[in-house]
């Protein structure tokens, strides 16, 4: 396992620097650079200009630039951004990746968990009502264009309803009229260390839930961890940072309708492809045997189809993960969040080569992460590939 | 004989596009308590559809039109899912075929066998279900810790052991062997009937195999069904069907497979396949392929001649039927 793990990293570390120097050399080939957009300026003189590329490292050849950015970059220097001067890139993204992460990571979730249960059902429901009704919807998220949905769903529940703020991150006024002694950063980011706290926890207590010996007991133990985690959120946020909680109640707020949104546009895709691998396991001889067993249905369905239908799914998550992050920048724009997908947008057209590498590169470790990641969950979840690794 | 098994005229349809499929139609059989019984025929001639009865294990288009099903006085055909559902494996288990994909390929063979246990003894706790896996793994010749590894972990004949262990987990009153070893080789499938026939005797389990292959059947069977499509046309013991078939079609089967102990006798070939069962062929539904078929056979379908004690015929014209290997090529 440890011998996996170690293997797939050191591959991931090589292609993440094929894909650093391609995205630098791409990003190079562009017309021109920077310090174009002071050509119509009469006051600043080609000297001038001369001396702003110099400042900017764009001068030398393009090898001797490349060889300084790498050296740069894996010393942890990631160079100061152009457009946002004299902010530092590791600072932009420190400050914008979160945002990004929490809204991909909440819909990834809700879209899978949502999809694949209802994929469930309807594989197991098959031939009754609603069915095609069902299945019609997911086929409409799966091939809906994506912007155009987006805007739709604000003019629903933003314009029409008026139930959710139209996009941005925060209520703006709220923040400036309130007196405080924290930024929004401060808040958002103590709400993802909660969130992930209570992942680990509920996570956990599955695990030892499921390993115990009774089913009963097992399942009280996971119903009871979930409520006391509840309740410690709660007390913990009112004890430690009860100045907090309106403004961090304020980001969630706008947190729902990118979130849902995204989530509907995702959850199409894993319904549909649950139902097609559920209905291919169903057909399997285990269950069979498994009904044969007199096993009730449910469990037949659960413990028998559902967990081997999991298994085609989760491999596509790898990609569903990859759309999810490039479909980042149409969200992001659409929403007015300012993360990762926004800054990648507007340092790209704006030629601030550092930060859009930035960008890339973070993404592109997200991605490779995540890689990672389903191919432990993988591991875990199918006991033929465990042997070898 | 004290009968554990009493099938009464029971009647199976699948109802597709074009019409009804009358996959078993009348059949009647009795299993006794410690006996074998085998039944035999070629593909699609109803065998599986009837040990799917059984079990109550149907498709959805499937129904059962009529007939009984009573094992141990209780009559399954009536009961609802849910009653049907503490029945399965605990009063009648099944040995499938195609160990392959029996097993669930991502649990421990022993989980999946202790949740059988788990679903009709709640009560029984992790490590007596262990004791008496390990036991029934000792009884089909598995070593004991074989139970906490993966189906991928066994070879063929090792799965077929193992399920056979997970069909007798329950102590049930009667199990079906549906092709018990079809899908191993030679020497391996001789090993497992051979273990299997042991343990039939050992235990005094009632079984019913069914096969398509006639060897596998005289090798292990008490007494001797042979189904063609949907009907039982001859049932008997196997030691007067085997060499003496009544059954024109019987018989040709027989013919038709060489075997190595008994004396050397000319092969004849079957020609022909079974019927579509979606229009089965009026009267008797082997006439069109059958060498002593008359008028009669074509308009009325035969009754059952009892030609021995226990030896049942559906035939107008068995007493044509020749003894095997007389037959002029």
């Amino acid at each position: 396992m440890l011998k996996f793990i170690g293997k797939r990293t050191v591959q991931n570390i090589l292609v993440f620097i094929v894909f650093l120097t391609a995205t630098f050399f791409l990003l190079q080939a562009q017309p021109g650079d920077i310090t174009d957009q002071f050509l119509s300026n009469p006051k600043i003189t080609p000297e001038v200009r001369q001396q702003f590329a110099e400042r900017l490292g764009l001068t030398g050849t393009l090898w001797e630039q490349y060889v300084r950015y790498m050296k740069n970059f894996f010393t942890g220097n990631l160079g100061v951004s152009f457009s946002e001067y004299p902010k530092e890139v590791m600072d932009i993204i420190a400050e914008r990746l979160p945002r990004t992460l929490a809204l991909f990571l909440f819909a990834t979730f809700l879209a899978f968990i949502v999809g694949f249960k209802s994929g469930k059902l309807l594989a197991w429901r098959r031939g009754k009502r609603g069915e095609h009704v069902i299945t019609l919807t997911g086929v409409f998220f799966q091939t809906v264009f994506y912007p155009w949905f987006a805007v739709v769903m604000i003019w629903i529940f933003a314009f029409f309803l008026g139930w959710f703020p139209a996009g941005k991150f925060l209520t703006v006024d709220k923040w400036l009229t309130a007196e405080r002694t924290f930024d929004a950063n401060a808040v958002f980011d103590r709400m993802l260390l909660t969130v992930l706290a209570v992942a680990v926890l509920i996570i956990a207590a599955e695990i030892i839930g499921r390993r115990m010996n009774s089913r009963v007991a097992g399942r009280r133990f996971i119903w009871g961890t979930r409520v006391l985690t509840l309740i410690a959120l709660v007390v913990w946020w009112e004890a430690v940072w009860p100045e907090m909680i309106p403004f961090a109640l304020d980001i969630a707020y706008h947190l729902v309708l990118p979130t849902v949104t995204l989530s509907f546009v995702g959850f199409g895709g894993w319904m549909l492809l649950t139902r097609a691998s559920m209905l291919e396991t169903l057909r399997e001889d285990y269950i069979l045997t498994a009904r044969a067993k007199g096993l009730p249905d449910k469990v037949v369905r659960d413990r028998h189809a559902a967990r081997n239908a999991l298994l085609p799914v989760t491999t596509s998550l790898v990609i569903g993960l990859a759309f999810l992050i490039g479909g980042g920048v149409v969200t992001e724009t659409v929403f007015s969040w300012p993360g990762m997908g926004q800054t990648l947008l507007s340092a790209a057209s704006q030629q601030d080569i550092p930060l859009t590498i930035g960008a890339f590169a973070f993404i592109a470790v997200l991605a490779l992460i995540a890689h990672l990641v389903v191919d432990i969950m993988y591991m875990y979840l199918d006991p033929r590939i465990r042997v070898g690794g | 004989m004290e009968h554990i098994l009493e099938v009464n005229d029971l009647t199976m349809h699948y109802t597709v596009k074009e019409g009804e499929v009358m996959a078993v139609d009348d059949v009647s059989f009795a299993l006794g308590r410690g006996e074998a019984l085998g039944l035999v025929g070629e593909s699609g001639c109803g065998k599986t559809s009837v040990a799917m009865s059984l079990i109550r294990l149907l498709a959805d288009n499937a129904e059962i039109q009529k007939g009984s099903i009573v094992l141990d006085g209780v009559d399954l055909v009536p009961l609802v899912e849910e009653e049907m559902r503490t029945h399965r494996w605990a009063d009648i288990s099944m040995v499938f075929q195609g160990a392959m994909n029996a097993w669930n390929p991502v649990y421990k063979v022993g989980d999946q066998i202790w949740e059988a246990m788990q679903t009709h003894f709640p009560l029984m706790t992790e490590s007596e279900a262990r004791e008496r896996i390990a036991e029934l793994f000792r009884l089909v010749g598995l070593n004991p810790a074989m139970m906490d590894r993966y189906p991928h972990e066994f070879s063929g004949g090792m799965r077929q052991r193992a399920i056979i262990a997970m069909a007798l987990s329950c102590n049930p009153k009667v199990i079906i062997a549906d092709e018990p070893t079809t899908a191993l080789d030679v020497i391996v499938q001789d090993q497992i009937l051979k273990e299997l026939k042991k343990i039939q005797q050992e235990l005094g389990m009632s079984i019913i195999y069914i096969s398509h292959d006639v060897a596998v059947i005289a090798e292990v069977s008490d007494r001797i069904g042979v189904m063609y499509a949907g009907k039982l046309v001859e049932l008997g013991p196997t030691d007067e069907v085997f060499p003496r078939p009544r059954h024109p079609y019987a018989y040709l089967l027989l013919a038709s497979t060489p075997s190595v102990k008994g004396p050397r006798r000319k092969l004849a070939p079957l020609e022909g396949e079974p019927p579509n069962l979606l229009h089965p062929p009026a009267g008797c539904r082997f006439h069109p392929r059958c060498p002593f078929a008359t008028e009669v056979c074509a308009t009325d379908e035969p009754p059952y001649t009892e030609v021995d004690e226990g030896h049942i015929v559906a035939c107008w014209n068995w007493e044509q039927v020749p003894e095997l290997g007389r037959l002029e090529a």
